[in-house]
């Protein structure tokens, strides 16, 4: 609708229509010029007789005289196709030299790709195996990339299909950045260079290279962002309903994204019962209408994945180990249990302060801003990615995980960017495009009739001063967090797939062989199929031995611990014709470990005798392959 | 009137074509059970399976695109206010209405309100000839100069667009609308129909006005329903004017051109549904409809028995649509082009076959996760079983959001919560597409009548004075003719029509007369 109906309408409305915060009407952009009195046409109407277009046929002359339009999507926020195609093929690149020519591919991606992997070429398509873990949409969206392995092998068994996933993602997370901040107030050059100075960033590049759920996960909360800014700006329920439908997105990629979408259900209750007029259950009714449209599909999507993947994995527990099994952490480091809180805090700070070294300021200027402003709107936005950081660092301390990996704190970087952009284009804000006055201005009050932004008493700073500050803050993070990737103390698992890469003459012994830890899976898999095994005649966890199924040009020989049918194979093997159980022996089997915990005891089993040990070159223990008696 | 074509109309509820088509179909399916059981039952519910997926993604579609762009016809107050009086059409307003003497003086007072000249306006309340009570409270109530009464003689079937057809006959208006007896229509709606008609292409006969319901806090279901009008009216709707497709109309306040509305023979009258068959006609000969963005308030359905019957007979309805438009599939693809014919199947014969299916793919997924029954496990390899519950969990979820999202646009945050459970709704929806399906066999054209006044309502009493146009009741009626066999009276204090004759939708003449309502 372009023009708004003030007429006598027998509206049945109590509350905003729209669903927005505010209950008075959208506001009227002054600058925006008043649209002609006639009726908005599809433009897909027959002409009438003598050929000539009716009024509004051409779409761009309706998209031209669309104030919503023109107020929200302006051509230059717009990137072009190539630059996102360029940039995802960057991340592609550097993924397939990392995965292909370094042997740097990481056991998570290759774990999300396998269980893509399966259903196509392994032996009873088991699906429901997407649903197991706390990623299942990155393991999903690589189902119909699989077929490519048919004729190019290395595609899976390289974690190419995951690093095309990851690498897609991040592109797509740029593209959200870059809109995000052109809803701010940035300006087309601000918003260019934020968005590169994310795209930049070692641990974004790291993220859309390495294949795991990190990049899908940036994606989606940087996309609910977006639409909750704009719902906050005074977008429709619809715009709600976008960041709640990004935020299921998002919960099916990790974890943080429940924290994220606590956090931005409290946010959108307090703008809505902020914004609302009338009595206290009024309002309280409308916070809880829109906490509700925002946080519905993530509870949705969450319950009925946890129930498929318990059901799948065949107990809570398994599912939740399966979801956090920390089983192929670095040879030799140490164990969850080792590292006590204050390291755990310490070392999260450590990686905070490496990818952002100046998040802490900022984000406490951009807070102090945004209470002076009463920016809530754009506070509320931001309280997805702080939600998200938070859980996601609070899993690391407290969890069995421990914080290994960068990736417990990337969500730094969007959080930090977006902030410092709040803050280089406030006072000046204006809405995207720079071509009108803000957005909403009184017509969308928080807590009264007070103006969303209001104007400050005297200039802080001029504006290019401080944007030059902000953006020199950022640009720190590059260096800094390209340090950081290589960092034993503060981020273990990057630095010890990495140093070998980057630095092979500062990598010890488990950095040197970790580049050949495949190796080992790689040489399994050929020895299998040199068997010409028949199908599910091998007991294999493929949680652990992921690559081992990719590598094999017969995977069909492998029984899923997926399948219903695996704990009876595994009770009676050689009644019902399993060859080979392949394990690595562990005295503490991890609850995640199919195999070893139907075989404890495996080296000592009656049932079964030891064949091969399949040499290693690499980091982990060698695989141990049982013929059943 | 000229009766619609001979694949137009419902009188069949099949074509032979459709009955050998069915027939060989069951045949099929009885030689598969018979020989082949387990690979029949397969793929017996892969189809369903597909058409559920089918019909699912039609309706996101259709939410996307609403969402992205309703395409709203849009007129400002202002700009409708602003044709003099004397420059706007005669409109006429259609009333069919039977049994319906407790809502039909607040209707009165509705179109009271309308800001349009009264020496401009028409109302024909079309009265079965046997609604005594009706007629009572018509002529009890204010007597307004363009109001007139007209007595649809007895003939079957006896159905609303029957009586229709009969007002579109003597229709004088250039315009011409449809209310229902409870309907509270917005003041301006008909002049903003008057201001997009005459800025539209000729092309555009139809606009439909939204509706919502003036009862939304009597009960659960006044809130289910608010919420599923909202949905239907602020996003299927726009979505298929937005995807150039047939739009099933609303019951009322949709305004045509009269001439072309003639031109297609008006409503079919053994459809129960007319409405929905009459979008689809239009299509066919090339006009379109377009969501007028003005809203008529009716009294939402309060209890359940009553509601049933109502939805049962939208779903009877839709599905005499889909098979009238299906008899011949060619041509129709010929007449729509392809994927429009494909849409039209997916969002007309989708619309009950979604409430048909849904139950019973609820019961199997029950009987697999409760009972393990064993041929449920049969009935779905693994490819069809993920496929069937991705479709099933998510196609239900979205129905719910939808549902929360088209309350939230209301404005009305308590229906939010209530369309949480809105898949008790769907249970409710289920039970009356099976009703339809058996209806659909033994009374094709059978009308359950919708009762109305079980609401609260918010308007003022009768009482209230209508408008400054109202004519004191000074008349009295004058003249009853009647003929033979069945007589039509038309009554209205100012016109001066001479009697006449013309033709019932059955083809028995009836008798029209001028005089006035009031004593």
């Amino acid at each position: 609708m372009s023009t708004l109906d003030a007429g006598p309408v027998p509206e049945v409305a109590e509350a905003p229509p729209s669903g927005g915060p505010a209950t008075a009407p959208t506001p009227q952009i002054p600058s925006t010029p008043q649209i002609p009195p006639t009726p908005q046409i599809p433009p897909h109407l027959p002409r009438p007789p003598g050929g000539r277009a009716h009024p509004g046929d051409d779409r761009e002359e309706r998209r031209r005289r669309s104030p919503a339009v023109a107020r929200l999507a302006p051509p230059w926020r717009r990137p072009a196709p190539w630059v996102l195609a360029a940039l995802a093929a960057g991340y592609v690149a550097v993924g397939a030299w990392l995965g292909l020519g370094r042997g740097a591919a990481l056991p998570e991606a290759l774990r999300l790709t396998t269980r893509a992997y399966l259903p196509l070429f392994g032996d009873g398509g088991q699906l429901g195996w997407l649903a197991v873990g706390w990623a299942p949409l990155p393991a999903a969206v690589q189902v119909p990339l699989m077929p490519l392995a048919w004729w190019w092998h290395p595609f899976a068994a390289g974690g190419l299909g995951a690093t095309a996933q990851s690498a897609l993602f991040t592109a797509g997370a740029v593209r959200q950045l870059h809109r995000t901040a052109g809803e701010l107030g940035a300006g087309r050059r601000v918003a260019a260079a934020v968005a590169a100075l994310f795209a930049l960033h070692p641990a974004v590049v790291y993220a859309g290279a390495n294949g795991t759920a990190e990049a899908s996960l940036l994606f989606f909360l940087l996309l609910a962002t977006r639409h909750l800014l704009r719902w906050g700006r005074g977008g429709s329920a619809n715009r709600l309903a976008a960041a709640g439908v990004a935020l299921a997105g998002a919960g099916l990629c990790g974890l943080p994204a429940l924290g994220a979408g606590v956090t931005a259900t409290a946010a959108v209750a307090t703008v809505a019962y902020r914004g609302a007029d009338g009595p206290v259950a009024a309002r309280r009714a409308v916070a809880c209408a829109d906490a509700l449209v925002v946080a519905l599909p993530l509870l949705f999507t969450t319950t009925v994945r946890l129930l498929i993947g318990t059901l799948v994995a065949g107990s809570w527990e398994r599912m939740v180990a399966i979801g956090t099994n920390p089983n192929l952490l670095p040879a030799g480091a140490e164990g969850a249990s080792g590292v006590g809180a204050a390291t755990r805090i310490a070392r999260l700070a450590a990686q905070s302060a490496v990818l952002e070294p100046f998040a802490a300021a900022l984000l406490i200027v951009a807070a102090v801003v945004a209470v002076r402003r009463r920016a809530a709107a754009s506070a509320a936005a931001l309280t997805i990615l702080a939600g998200g950081y938070g859980t996601a660092v609070a899993v690391a301390a407290i969890g069995p995980g421990g914080p290994w990996s960068l990736g417990s704190s990337a969500l730094l970087v969007p959080l930090a960017i977006l902030a410092a952009t709040g803050l280089a284009t406030a006072g000046g804000a204006h809405p995207p495009g720079g071509a009108h006055p803000p957005v909403r201005p009184a017509a969308h009050p928080i807590g009264g009739a007070r103006p969303a932004v209001r104007p400050s008493a005297r200039p802080v700073a001029p504006r290019y001063r401080r944007g030059v500050a902000v953006a020199v803050m950022l640009a720190a993070a590059l260096p800094a967090g390209a340090a950081g990737l290589l960092q034993r103390a503060v981020a273990p698992d990057e630095a010890h797939t990495l140093t070998a890469v980057f630095t092979l003459d500062r990598a010890d012994g488990a950095e040197r062989q970790r580049r050949h830890r495949y190796d080992t899976d790689r040489g399994l898999a050929r020895w299998l199929d040199a068997q010409h095994l028949p199908p599910r005649t091998v007991l294999l966890d493929t949680e652990t031995g992921f690559e081992v199924v990719l590598a094999s040009r017969n995977p069909r020989q492998f029984a899923v611990p997926a399948g219903h049918g695996f704990d009876e194979l595994a009770h009676e093997p050689a009644r019902r014709g399993v060859r080979y159980v392949v394990a690595r022996p562990r005295e503490d089997p991890l609850p995640a470990d199919r195999v070893n915990q139907a075989y404890p005891t495996i080296a000592r089993d009656a049932r079964l005798r030891l064949v091969r040990v399949e040499p290693t070159a690499g980091d982990l223990p060698a695989w141990r392959v049982y013929a059943v008696r | 009137m000229s009766a619609p074509g001979p694949y137009a109309a419902a009188r069949r509820t099949l074509s032979t074509g459709q009955r050998v088509g069915l027939a060989a179909v069951g045949v099929l399916l009885v030689a598969g059970v018979t020989l082949a059981t387990t690979p029949t039952l397969i793929a017996v519910v892969a189809v369903l399976s597909a058409a559920y997926v089918a019909a699912f993604a039609e309706r996101l579609l259709l939410l996307h695109r609403a969402i992205h762009d309703p395409g709203l016809i849009v007129v400002d107050p202002d700009d409708a206010r602003a044709c003099p009086d004397a420059d706007l059409p005669l409109y006429t307003v259609l009333v069919p209405a039977y049994q319906e003497p407790e809502v039909l003086p607040h209707l009165l007072a509705a179109i009271g309100r309308l800001e349009y000249p009264a020496d401009r306006l028409e109302v024909l309340l079309l009265l079965e000839e046997d609604d005594e009570a009706t007629y009572a409270a018509a002529r009890a109530a204010a007597s307004p100069p363009y109001l007139r009464v007209v007595r649809v003689p007895y003939s079957e079937p006896r159905t609303k667009p029957k009586a229709c057809n009969i007002g579109l006959e003597i229709a004088r208006g250039d315009f011409v609308t449809i209310f229902d007896a409870e309907d509270r229509p917005e003041p301006l709606q008909l002049r903003r129909a008057v201001a997009a008609f005459r800025r539209l292409p000729p092309s555009v006969a139809c606009l439909q006005a939204k509706l919502g319901f003036f009862n939304h806090k009597q009960n659960i279901l006044t809130q289910w329903f608010t919420a599923e009008y909202a949905m239907w009216f602020e996003h299927m709707l726009p979505g298929l004017v937005r995807q150039d497709a047939p739009v099933p109309l609303g019951g009322t306040s949709n305004h045509f051109r009269t001439e072309v509305l003639r031109e297609l023979g008006g409503w079919d009258p053994f459809n129960v549904t007319e409405d929905a068959d009459l979008g689809v006609r239009l299509y066919r000969r090339g006009y379109r409809t377009l969501i007028l963005d003005s809203v008529t308030l009716e009294e939402a359905n309060s209890d359940a028995i009553n509601w049933l019957k109502q939805r049962s007979r939208w779903y009877k309805g839709y599905l005499q649509t889909w098979l009238v438009h299906s008899r011949q599939p060619l041509r129709r693809c010929r007449e729509m082009g392809l994927v429009t014919y494909l849409r039209f199947n997916l969002f007309v014969g989708g619309t009950p076959l979604l409430a048909i299916i849904n139950p019973i793919f609820w019961a199997l997924t029950l009987m697999w996760f409760v009972g393990r029954v064993g041929f449920v496990h049969a009935l779905f390899p693994a490819w069809l079983l993920y496929a069937s519950l991705v479709c099933l969990v998510a196609g239900n979820f979205t129905f719910v959001y939808v549902n929360v999202l088209a309350a939230r646009a209301t404005g009305l945050p308590g229906l939010v919560f209530r369309s949480v459970l809105s898949l008790a709704y769907w249970v409710l929806m289920s039970l009356a597409a099976a009703k339809a399906m058996v209806q659909l066999v033994l009374a094709p054209s059978f009308w359950e009548k919708t009762t109305h006044g079980l609401g609260a309502t918010p308007l003022p009493p009768p009482s209230d004075p209508l408008s400054d146009d109202v004519v004191p009741a000074a008349a009295v009626a004058t003249a009853t003719a009647a003929t033979a066999a069945v007589a039509a009276a038309v009554e209205g204090p100012t016109i001066d029509r001479p009697v006449a004759a013309a033709p019932s939708a059955a083809g028995t003449p009836i008798a029209l007369e001028t005089g006035s309502v009031h004593a």
